[in-house]
């Protein structure tokens, strides 16, 4: 008997569990990965275990599929995140042309949808500043650590990364690109101090740092055996030397957090965002999805299957895809998440970090104790409108 | 056969069908089948003013694949999205937290809220948070005095200290906002069960077509749906719920409590031994951090 208005029980309960979200307003980011072919050899990179990348003739079906998944997700609005493997090594031709068939395929939706783009920069010349002006919204996202330990180019030395970087950086800033830092502090982070770190970035004159915290799919690591107490207090001080420094520029995930507490805005770094199953999802160029690009590269057990063989239906039902969307549930059951006055923040954190640092994506993140410290940090410190107080209730009442 | 007149509100089982004018409540029982909700939802129509469910009812558990929309679910969205106003009352059961939260996050009713009765503390908080956490309203019933049995005593308190400390909770718990906003700004509160129980206005017809004048009542009906308007009516005034309002306001303890305002005797109206600790801790918490906070202000933090 179908109830569901007129639709089958089976696919209503598919759409169901892609949509109604109270805090994502509906927005899919679709995480995309043409290639997996890279000019770098981090210590800490997923996708060093899959190989490949994207032809011409798939430039097509994979937009296509995009739409699909934005229309069955009743997306309000799609971005679709480029990385890899690094994507400016597919070369300048290809994926300009990749950009004007997903043009030309989401044209024939209402669906507005943008591009952003994640990049080592290795390989940038002026050519890819004229395309990511024009196509990528002016800016990139990429990656440098400080002191860097191990971000290394192919077959380079630990130095070379760092300067390379800084001289393609200059060149991106002068075509008038900006570029944007994503940093993950290591051991040697934490011994020099939040202050230097801070420093080191405004000193460069970056105007937008997300840190985040670390991990490895190699569980041998330092990231898999981390102090991550020692992140808690990092963060606090992160968090001091940047307000000292009257904010001078936008620190994620410090600037949401305070948004989120003062009110203005709720839009957190993915690791907390309200339930990723219902707003974000990985494709690599054959049409394989997974949760996002770490599971997609790396554990071919929590694939949720592709698009291209298998159908849009079988990916957004998958048992893989299903057991994602159990668990902030399963952590309001069985956790302290249940019980925890940070739950509306963090949703027990990032599957990912759970699984390379806990064995179980089930669980909560293990950053748990220096996220609470940090929150501990926002909440207290910071009242909304800037007031400084403890927490009172009367703000409830108005 | 009854007709309820247009001025009361009935609470009816949506297996049962009433004629009239009134408005109506309309429960879905355990074990609704689609067909009666629909045939339900066609007769009463715009009459309908709620639609009152167990989640058990409408929760479809399975193991391997989570928790699953019903058809049911489906047939009372359907129904609700005709006029958006009408509301959706979830009272929650003995399902576990993860196919509550489970499926408080896939389905988000704007009009709707959810009705927690009291269970352990620990129980209470997680529902809380997990109910908070995808933005629903909630209220904290009070419930008849086997709940009570039922809870370990703090599961009231905690449901009042999280929405009183919870720093990130943008939807209200009730009764404590109301009674928040009453000893912040004044006006009036009360325990939102009574806006079901106005005697006279409020009709509950259960299952078997037993009429009282509330559902904690249906030990002493006033009537049955084979009777007349007048029958019914003309015994409201004998319920023992009416004796006891008289009682409370002149006799009981509660007549010196200081929150007999909020929930005048609600306790005690049928069972004069109940034990409402729990209630009157959490008004005191409520009052005691409503003066914190008025402190607060004066002192300009």
């Amino acid at each position: 008997m179908t109830w569901s208005h007129g639709k089958p029980i089976a696919e209503r309960r598919i759409w169901k569990m892609a949509i109604r979200d109270a805090d994502s307003r509906r927005r899919l980011s679709i995480v995309f990965l043409p290639t997996y072919v890279c000019d770098c050899s981090c210590d800490y990179c997923f996708e060093l275990r899959r190989s490949g990348h994207i032809v011409d003739d798939d430039w097509t079906p994979r937009f296509r599929e995009m739409r699909a998944l934005a229309e069955r997700f009743e997306a309000e609005s799609v971005v679709v995140y480029w990385q890899g493997g690094e994507i400016l090594t597919l070369g300048i031709d290809s994926v300009r042309r990749g950009l004007d068939i997903a043009d030309e395929v989401f044209s024939q939706t209402t669906i507005p949808f943008e591009h952003r783009l994640q990049t080592n920069l290795m390989s940038y010349n002026n050519q890819w500043g004229v395309l990511i002006r024009s196509r990528f919204g002016t800016r990139v996202g990429s990656s440098l650590d400080f002191p860097n330990k191990h971000r290394r180019i192919k077959n380079g030395k630990i130095g070379d990364y760092e300067r390379v970087w800084a001289g393609m950086r200059g060149r991106a800033e002068a075509d008038g690109v900006e570029v944007s830092v994503i940093s993950l502090p290591n051991e040697d982070t934490l011994r020099l101090g939040a202050k230097a770190f801070y420093e080191h970035f405004a000193e460069l004159g970056i105007k937008r740092l997300q840190v985040n915290p670390p991990f490895s799919s190699d569980p041998g690591s330092f990231f898999s055996r981390c102090d991550t107490a020692a992140y808690g207090r990092f963060f606090v001080d992160l968090l001091h030397s940047w307000r000292d420094d009257g904010r001078r520029f936008m620190i994620s995930p410090l600037a949401q957090l305070e948004a989120a507490w003062t009110g203005d805005k709720r839009e957190l770094p993915c690791i907390w965002s309200p339930d990723c199953s219902r707003s974000l999802i990985a494709m690599d160029y054959t049409g394989s999805c997974a949760q996002c690009d770490c599971w997609l590269s790396s554990w071919p057990d929590f694939l949720f299957g592709s698009v291209a063989t298998d159908g849009i239906d079988a990916v957004l039902d998958s048992p893989a895809r299903r057991a994602f969307a159990r668990r902030a549930s399963i952590l309001l059951e069985r956790d302290e998440c249940g019980l925890c006055e940070y739950w509306d923040l963090c949703r027990g954190g990032c599957p990912v970090r759970a699984f390379t640092m806990r064995g179980d994506f089930h669980a909560r993140d293990p950053y748990c104790q220096a996220y609470k410290t940090l929150f501990s940090a926002i909440v207290h410190d910071c009242e909304p409108g800037e007031t400084g107080s403890q927490v009172s209730p009367m703000h409830k009442v108005g | 056969m009854i007709v309820f007149p247009s001025f009361v509100t009935v609470s009816v089982p949506s297996d049962i069908t009433l004629d009239g004018d009134s408005s109506i409540i309309l429960r879905i029982p355990r074990k609704a089948s689609p067909e009666s909700v629909t045939a339900a939802l066609t007769h009463y129509g715009k009459r309908i003013r709620r639609i009152d469910t167990l989640a058990d009812a409408l929760f479809d558990f399975d193991a391997d694949r989570g928790v699953l929309p019903t058809e049911l679910l489906s047939i009372i969205e359907a129904g609700l999205g005709v006029d958006r106003s009408r509301a959706l009352l979830i009272r929650a059961g003995t399902q576990s937290i993860a196919a509550l939260a489970e499926f408080a996050a896939t389905y988000s009713f704007p009009t709707g809220s959810w009705e927690l009765r009291e269970s352990d503390s620990e129980r209470m908080r997680r529902m809380l948070t997990a109910l908070g956490g995808v933005r629903a309203k909630v209220r904290v019933a009070a419930g008849p005095s086997e709940d009570a049995a039922a809870s370990d005593g703090d599961a009231v308190l905690a449901a009042a200290d999280f929405y009183l400390h919870d720093p990130f909770l943008a939807t209200p718990v009730e009764p404590f906002h109301g009674i928040l906003g009453v000893l912040a700004r004044g006006g009036k509160a009360d325990l939102h069960v009574f806006q079901d129980e106005r005697r006279g206005m409020n009709y509950f017809v259960s299952g078997n077509g037993l009429i009282s004048d509330a559902a904690r009542s249906l030990q002493t009906p006033l009537g049955c749906i084979g009777d007349g308007w007048d029958a019914i009516s003309g015994h409201v005034s004998n319920s023992p719920g009416f004796d006891a309002v008289t009682f409370m306001a002149l006799r009981s303890e509660c007549a010196f409590c200081p929150h007999f305002r909020f929930c005048v005797g609600y306790f005690r109206e049928y069972d004069q031994d109940r034990d409402c600790s729990s209630w009157r801790r959490a008004f005191d918490l409520v009052a005691r951090e409503t003066n914190r906070g008025a402190k607060d202000l004066e002192d300009g933090n």
